[in-house]
Protein backbone atom coordinates (compact mmCIF):
# COMPACT_ATOMS: atom_id res chain seq x y z
CA UNK A 1 0.00 0.00 0.00
CA UNK A 2 0.96 3.42 -0.70
CA UNK A 3 1.61 6.42 1.66
CA UNK A 4 -0.99 7.79 -0.02
CA UNK A 5 -3.65 5.50 0.09
CA UNK A 6 -6.60 5.60 2.00
CA UNK A 7 -7.50 2.48 4.12
CA UNK A 8 -11.51 1.96 3.46
CA UNK A 9 -11.39 0.55 7.04
CA UNK A 10 -9.75 4.24 8.92
CA UNK A 11 -11.92 6.88 9.32
CA UNK A 12 -11.72 10.17 7.23
CA UNK A 13 -10.26 13.58 8.98
CA UNK A 14 -13.99 14.92 9.09
CA UNK A 15 -15.42 11.81 10.62
CA UNK A 16 -12.76 11.32 13.49
CA UNK A 17 -13.21 14.32 14.33
CA UNK A 18 -17.17 13.92 14.33
CA UNK A 19 -16.18 11.29 16.25
CA UNK A 20 -14.12 12.85 18.57
CA UNK A 21 -16.64 15.36 18.99
CA UNK A 22 -19.85 12.79 20.15
CA UNK A 23 -17.24 11.23 22.60
CA UNK A 24 -16.88 14.71 24.17
CA UNK A 25 -19.79 16.21 24.20
CA UNK A 26 -21.32 12.27 25.75
CA UNK A 27 -18.62 12.58 28.29
CA UNK A 28 -18.99 16.35 29.07
CA UNK A 29 -22.81 15.75 29.51
CA UNK A 30 -22.54 12.90 31.47
CA UNK A 31 -20.21 14.37 33.80
CA UNK A 32 -22.08 17.46 34.51
CA UNK A 33 -25.34 15.20 35.07
CA UNK A 34 -23.26 12.85 36.83
CA UNK A 35 -21.25 15.69 39.71
CA UNK A 36 -24.74 17.14 39.89
CA UNK A 37 -26.45 13.79 41.08
CA UNK A 38 -23.90 12.63 43.19
CA UNK A 39 -23.52 16.09 45.22
CA UNK A 40 -26.97 15.88 46.12
CA UNK A 41 -27.30 12.49 46.79
CA UNK A 42 -24.34 12.98 49.57
CA UNK A 43 -26.07 15.17 51.40
CA UNK A 44 -29.73 14.64 53.43
CA UNK A 45 -32.65 15.06 50.65
CA UNK A 46 -34.17 18.01 52.96
CA UNK A 47 -31.27 20.24 51.87
CA UNK A 48 -32.42 19.55 48.26
CA UNK A 49 -36.07 19.68 49.11
CA UNK A 50 -35.04 23.46 50.51
CA UNK A 51 -33.51 24.56 47.19
CA UNK A 52 -36.69 23.24 45.32
CA UNK A 53 -38.68 25.35 47.75
CA UNK A 54 -37.28 28.53 46.74
CA UNK A 55 -38.49 28.17 43.28
CA UNK A 56 -42.18 28.02 44.29
CA UNK A 57 -43.21 25.98 41.59
CA UNK A 58 -43.81 22.62 43.15
CA UNK A 59 -46.38 21.62 45.14
CA UNK A 60 -45.17 21.08 48.50
CA UNK A 61 -46.28 17.78 49.07
CA UNK A 62 -44.24 17.26 46.00
CA UNK A 63 -41.31 18.75 47.15
CA UNK A 64 -39.59 16.04 49.44
CA UNK A 65 -40.29 12.96 47.02
CA UNK A 66 -38.70 15.24 43.75
CA UNK A 67 -35.70 15.86 45.94
CA UNK A 68 -35.18 12.16 46.27
CA UNK A 69 -35.97 11.47 43.04
CA UNK A 70 -34.03 13.70 41.13
CA UNK A 71 -30.95 13.74 42.17
CA UNK A 72 -30.93 9.72 41.26
CA UNK A 73 -32.40 10.24 37.90
CA UNK A 74 -29.30 12.95 37.12
CA UNK A 75 -26.73 10.23 38.32
CA UNK A 76 -28.02 7.51 36.48
CA UNK A 77 -28.55 9.85 33.25
CA UNK A 78 -25.07 11.04 33.77
CA UNK A 79 -23.37 7.25 34.33
CA UNK A 80 -25.71 5.96 31.22
CA UNK A 81 -24.26 8.79 29.08
CA UNK A 82 -20.42 8.12 29.96
CA UNK A 83 -20.46 4.62 29.05
CA UNK A 84 -22.69 5.09 25.69
CA UNK A 85 -25.53 2.56 27.19
CA UNK A 86 -28.79 3.65 26.13
CA UNK A 87 -27.10 6.61 24.71
CA UNK A 88 -29.87 8.09 22.68
CA UNK A 89 -32.70 7.69 25.08
CA UNK A 90 -30.11 8.86 27.90
CA UNK A 91 -29.15 12.08 25.61
CA UNK A 92 -33.13 12.79 25.46
CA UNK A 93 -34.16 12.58 29.04
CA UNK A 94 -30.92 14.82 29.78
CA UNK A 95 -32.11 17.57 26.95
CA UNK A 96 -35.44 17.50 28.91
CA UNK A 97 -34.45 17.69 32.46
CA UNK A 98 -32.18 20.91 31.42
CA UNK A 99 -35.04 22.16 29.02
CA UNK A 100 -37.10 21.73 32.55
CA UNK A 101 -34.55 23.17 34.83
CA UNK A 102 -33.86 26.36 31.89
CA UNK A 103 -37.79 27.40 32.37
CA UNK A 104 -38.03 27.06 36.23
CA UNK A 105 -35.10 29.11 36.00
CA UNK A 106 -36.70 31.59 33.52
CA UNK A 107 -39.51 31.43 35.71
CA UNK A 108 -38.02 32.81 38.80
CA UNK A 109 -36.62 35.86 36.56
CA UNK A 110 -39.91 36.19 35.44
CA UNK A 111 -41.77 36.28 38.82
CA UNK A 112 -38.72 38.49 40.42
CA UNK A 113 -37.89 35.27 42.61
CA UNK A 114 -34.07 35.82 44.26
CA UNK A 115 -32.98 32.84 44.32
CA UNK A 116 -29.79 33.58 44.54
CA UNK A 117 -27.73 30.30 44.52
CA UNK A 118 -29.56 28.10 42.02
CA UNK A 119 -29.47 24.50 44.08
CA UNK A 120 -28.01 22.73 40.72
CA UNK A 121 -25.07 20.84 42.58
CA UNK A 122 -26.54 20.57 46.28
CA UNK A 123 -24.22 21.99 48.98
CA UNK A 124 -21.10 20.39 47.79
CA UNK A 125 -20.57 22.06 44.48
CA UNK A 126 -20.21 25.00 42.83
CA UNK A 127 -22.63 27.93 43.92
CA UNK A 128 -24.27 29.00 40.35
CA UNK A 129 -26.38 32.45 40.04
CA UNK A 130 -29.27 32.45 38.05
CA UNK A 131 -27.95 33.58 34.84
CA UNK A 132 -24.95 31.78 34.69
CA UNK A 133 -27.20 28.16 35.43
CA UNK A 134 -29.45 29.27 32.64
CA UNK A 135 -26.42 29.14 30.14
CA UNK A 136 -25.16 25.85 31.21
CA UNK A 137 -28.51 24.76 30.87
CA UNK A 138 -28.71 25.94 27.05
CA UNK A 139 -24.88 24.71 26.20
CA UNK A 140 -26.25 20.97 28.09
CA UNK A 141 -29.30 20.86 26.30
CA UNK A 142 -27.27 21.51 23.02
CA UNK A 143 -25.20 18.66 23.56
CA UNK A 144 -27.98 16.32 23.93
CA UNK A 145 -29.42 17.81 20.51
CA UNK A 146 -26.33 17.38 19.21
CA UNK A 147 -26.24 13.55 20.87
CA UNK A 148 -29.64 12.59 19.64
CA UNK A 149 -29.04 13.70 15.85
CA UNK A 150 -26.23 11.49 15.50
CA UNK A 151 -26.87 7.81 14.25
CA UNK A 152 -24.10 6.16 16.17
CA UNK A 153 -21.67 6.53 19.81
CA UNK A 154 -18.33 5.73 19.24
CA UNK A 155 -16.39 4.32 22.47
CA UNK A 156 -19.83 3.05 24.10
CA UNK A 157 -21.55 0.52 25.42
CA UNK A 158 -24.15 0.28 22.58
CA UNK A 159 -21.26 -0.24 20.13
CA UNK A 160 -19.62 -2.66 21.51
CA UNK A 161 -22.95 -4.69 22.32
CA UNK A 162 -24.18 -4.48 18.37
CA UNK A 163 -20.68 -5.48 17.49
CA UNK A 164 -19.82 -8.54 19.86
CA UNK B 1 -33.58 -14.36 23.71
CA UNK B 2 -31.06 -13.00 21.60
CA UNK B 3 -27.05 -12.88 22.27
CA UNK B 4 -27.21 -9.08 21.74
CA UNK B 5 -30.31 -8.77 23.47
CA UNK B 6 -28.23 -10.76 26.71
CA UNK B 7 -26.06 -8.71 26.13
CA UNK B 8 -28.08 -5.20 26.71
CA UNK B 9 -29.83 -6.75 29.55
CA UNK B 10 -26.49 -7.58 31.43
CA UNK B 11 -24.56 -4.79 31.08
CA UNK B 12 -27.57 -2.17 32.54
CA UNK B 13 -27.62 -4.51 34.95
CA UNK B 14 -24.18 -4.02 35.85
CA UNK B 15 -23.84 -0.54 35.40
CA UNK B 16 -26.53 -0.05 37.33
CA UNK B 17 -25.74 -2.08 40.10
CA UNK B 18 -22.19 -0.54 40.16
CA UNK B 19 -23.74 3.34 39.84
CA UNK B 20 -25.93 2.17 42.86
CA UNK B 21 -23.10 0.82 45.00
CA UNK B 22 -20.97 3.92 44.40
CA UNK B 23 -23.74 6.20 46.17
CA UNK B 24 -23.73 3.80 48.82
CA UNK B 25 -20.02 3.75 49.40
CA UNK B 26 -20.25 7.84 49.29
CA UNK B 27 -22.99 8.02 51.87
CA UNK B 28 -21.97 8.53 54.87
CA UNK B 29 -24.12 7.63 58.06
CA UNK B 30 -25.96 10.82 59.36
CA UNK B 31 -27.16 9.09 62.46
CA UNK B 32 -26.43 10.62 65.86
CA UNK B 33 -27.49 8.65 69.02
CA UNK B 34 -27.01 11.05 71.28
CA UNK B 35 -27.46 15.03 71.85
CA UNK B 36 -25.94 17.21 74.02
CA UNK B 37 -28.75 19.23 75.54
CA UNK B 38 -27.16 22.70 77.37
CA UNK B 39 -29.46 23.59 80.27
CA UNK B 40 -29.10 27.16 79.81
CA UNK B 41 -29.91 26.83 75.81
CA UNK B 42 -32.85 25.20 76.34
CA UNK B 43 -36.56 26.64 76.12
CA UNK B 44 -39.82 25.20 76.98
CA UNK B 45 -40.98 23.11 79.21
CA UNK B 46 -37.65 20.50 80.42
CA UNK B 47 -39.90 17.47 80.78
CA UNK B 48 -41.20 17.82 77.06
CA UNK B 49 -41.21 14.52 75.59
CA UNK B 50 -40.75 16.26 72.22
CA UNK B 51 -37.08 18.09 71.43
CA UNK B 52 -36.80 20.31 68.57
CA UNK B 53 -33.49 21.11 67.94
CA UNK B 54 -32.17 23.91 66.32
CA UNK B 55 -28.54 24.93 64.28
CA UNK B 56 -28.73 28.20 63.93
CA UNK B 57 -26.80 30.98 62.78
CA UNK B 58 -27.68 34.60 64.50
CA UNK B 59 -26.30 36.47 61.37
CA UNK B 60 -28.50 34.30 59.03
CA UNK B 61 -32.10 36.32 57.72
CA UNK B 62 -33.38 32.71 57.21
CA UNK B 63 -33.02 32.01 60.90
CA UNK B 64 -34.44 35.29 62.07
CA UNK B 65 -37.16 34.84 59.67
CA UNK B 66 -37.60 30.88 61.15
CA UNK B 67 -38.08 32.26 64.88
CA UNK B 68 -41.34 33.11 64.50
CA UNK B 69 -42.78 29.98 63.62
CA UNK B 70 -40.54 28.29 66.66
CA UNK B 71 -42.48 30.64 68.63
CA UNK B 72 -45.86 30.06 67.03
CA UNK B 73 -44.74 25.80 67.49
CA UNK B 74 -43.93 26.98 71.37
CA UNK B 75 -47.04 28.72 72.25
CA UNK B 76 -49.33 25.76 70.19
CA UNK B 77 -47.27 22.61 72.49
CA UNK B 78 -46.24 24.82 75.59
CA UNK B 79 -46.25 20.89 77.74
CA UNK B 80 -45.37 19.27 74.88
CA UNK B 81 -42.52 20.91 73.14
CA UNK B 82 -38.73 22.00 74.24
CA UNK B 83 -36.82 24.30 72.06
CA UNK B 84 -32.93 23.56 71.82
CA UNK B 85 -30.80 25.77 70.22
CA UNK B 86 -27.37 24.56 68.46
CA UNK B 87 -24.71 27.19 67.40
CA UNK B 88 -23.59 26.58 63.82
CA UNK B 89 -22.42 30.34 62.55
CA UNK B 90 -21.33 29.83 58.62
CA UNK B 91 -18.25 31.37 57.28
CA UNK B 92 -19.88 33.43 55.13
CA UNK B 93 -21.03 35.39 57.89
CA UNK B 94 -18.47 38.02 59.33
CA UNK B 95 -19.80 38.25 62.78
CA UNK B 96 -21.99 35.53 63.08
CA UNK B 97 -18.93 33.58 65.47
CA UNK B 98 -19.04 36.57 67.48
CA UNK B 99 -22.54 37.10 67.68
CA UNK B 100 -22.24 32.80 69.12
CA UNK B 101 -19.75 34.03 71.84
CA UNK B 102 -21.69 37.12 72.85
CA UNK B 103 -24.88 34.88 73.55
CA UNK B 104 -22.58 32.08 75.12
CA UNK B 105 -21.06 34.80 77.41
CA UNK B 106 -24.96 36.39 77.94
CA UNK B 107 -25.95 32.37 78.64
CA UNK B 108 -22.79 32.26 81.39
CA UNK B 109 -24.91 35.13 83.06
CA UNK B 110 -28.07 33.51 82.95
CA UNK B 111 -29.82 35.06 80.09
CA UNK B 112 -29.02 33.16 77.08
CA UNK B 113 -32.37 33.27 75.48
CA UNK B 114 -33.12 37.48 75.99
CA UNK B 115 -29.92 37.89 74.68
CA UNK B 116 -31.29 35.63 71.62
CA UNK B 117 -33.93 37.41 70.80
CA UNK B 118 -32.24 40.74 70.57
CA UNK B 119 -29.73 39.47 68.37
CA UNK B 120 -31.88 38.35 66.16
CA UNK B 121 -34.60 41.44 66.65
CA UNK B 122 -31.52 43.80 65.81
CA UNK B 123 -30.25 41.50 63.50
CA UNK B 124 -30.24 44.28 60.33
CA UNK B 125 -28.47 46.77 62.28
CA UNK B 126 -25.39 44.85 63.68
CA UNK B 127 -24.67 42.58 60.67
CA UNK B 128 -23.82 45.77 58.89
CA UNK B 129 -21.46 46.83 61.16
CA UNK B 130 -18.08 47.95 60.93
CA UNK B 131 -17.25 46.86 64.42
CA UNK B 132 -20.34 44.77 65.63
CA UNK B 133 -18.91 44.06 69.03
CA UNK B 134 -19.43 47.31 70.09
CA UNK B 135 -23.14 46.65 69.03
CA UNK B 136 -22.83 42.99 71.25
CA UNK B 137 -21.50 44.67 74.64
CA UNK B 138 -24.23 47.54 73.97
CA UNK B 139 -26.94 45.14 74.05
CA UNK B 140 -25.37 43.31 77.05
CA UNK B 141 -25.75 46.71 79.09
CA UNK B 142 -29.15 47.38 77.84
CA UNK B 143 -30.04 43.71 79.42
CA UNK B 144 -28.41 44.72 82.77
CA UNK B 145 -25.79 41.95 81.77
CA UNK B 146 -22.32 42.52 84.39
CA UNK B 147 -20.23 44.14 81.18
CA UNK B 148 -16.80 43.52 82.32
CA UNK B 149 -17.56 40.02 82.93
CA UNK B 150 -19.29 39.73 79.32
CA UNK B 151 -16.26 41.27 77.84
CA UNK B 152 -13.53 39.10 79.41
CA UNK B 153 -15.79 36.22 78.51
CA UNK B 154 -15.66 37.14 74.75
CA UNK B 155 -12.05 37.39 74.91
CA UNK B 156 -11.47 34.28 76.81
CA UNK B 157 -10.51 31.11 74.35
CA UNK B 158 -12.84 29.00 76.72
CA UNK B 159 -15.91 30.08 75.08
CA UNK B 160 -15.60 28.92 71.91
CA UNK B 161 -15.40 25.23 72.95
CA UNK B 162 -19.45 24.91 73.24
CA UNK B 163 -19.63 26.38 69.76
CA UNK B 164 -17.51 24.03 68.09
CA UNK B 165 -18.95 21.52 69.77
CA UNK B 166 -21.93 21.89 68.23
CA UNK B 167 -20.85 22.64 65.05
CA UNK B 168 -18.97 19.17 65.57
CA UNK B 169 -22.41 17.68 65.94
CA UNK B 170 -24.09 19.48 63.10
CA UNK B 171 -21.31 18.06 60.97
CA UNK B 172 -21.96 14.71 61.99
CA UNK B 173 -25.56 15.47 61.31
CA UNK B 174 -24.98 16.95 58.18
CA UNK B 175 -25.79 20.10 58.61
CA UNK B 176 -24.63 22.44 55.84
CA UNK B 177 -27.37 24.98 55.92
CA UNK B 178 -29.20 27.20 58.42
CA UNK B 179 -31.57 26.66 60.07
CA UNK B 180 -32.09 23.07 60.57
CA UNK B 181 -34.24 21.68 62.91
CA UNK B 182 -34.30 18.36 63.69
CA UNK B 183 -37.37 16.96 65.61
CA UNK B 184 -36.38 13.27 66.67
CA UNK B 185 -34.82 11.62 63.54
CA UNK B 186 -36.51 13.98 61.15
CA UNK B 187 -34.90 16.53 59.25
CA UNK B 188 -36.51 20.53 58.44
CA UNK B 189 -34.15 22.47 56.77
CA UNK B 190 -35.67 26.01 56.27
CA UNK B 191 -38.33 28.22 58.59
CA UNK B 192 -40.48 27.08 55.00
CA UNK B 193 -40.51 23.45 55.79
CA UNK B 194 -40.73 24.11 59.69
CA UNK B 195 -44.18 25.84 59.04
CA UNK B 196 -45.13 22.80 57.10
CA UNK B 197 -44.07 19.95 58.73
CA UNK B 198 -43.31 20.84 62.24
CA UNK B 199 -46.94 20.56 63.74
CA UNK B 200 -47.25 17.53 62.28
CA UNK B 201 -44.24 15.77 63.29
CA UNK B 202 -44.43 17.03 66.59
CA UNK B 203 -47.84 15.50 67.33
CA UNK B 204 -46.37 12.37 65.68
CA UNK B 205 -43.53 12.17 68.24
CA UNK B 206 -45.73 13.20 71.28
CA UNK B 207 -48.09 10.34 70.67
CA UNK B 208 -45.37 7.96 69.88
CA UNK B 209 -43.82 9.15 73.27
CA UNK B 210 -47.38 8.56 75.13
CA UNK B 211 -47.59 4.83 73.81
Amino acid sequence: MKKDDKNPNWPSNQTAVLNAAVVAARVALGAIFMISGFFKLMHPAEEFAAAIEAYRIVHPALILPAAKILPWIEWFVGGYLIAGYCTRAAAIAAGITNCSFFLALASTMSRHINIGDCGCFGDLGPHLKVWQAMILDTSMVAAAIFLIKRRSYPLSLDRWIERV
Amino acid sequence: MKPSQKRFLMSGLLLSAFLIGCVHLGRRSSLVSQTNIPKGRVRGSARAPVALIEFSDFQCPSCRRAQETVHDLLKAYPEDLMIVFKHYPLEMHPWAKLAAKAAQCAEEQGKFWPYHDRLFADQETWAKSSNAREDFEKMAKDLELNTGRFAACLDHPDTEKPIKADMAEGDSRQVSSTPSFFLGEFRLVGGAQLKRDGARLIELLRNEKRR
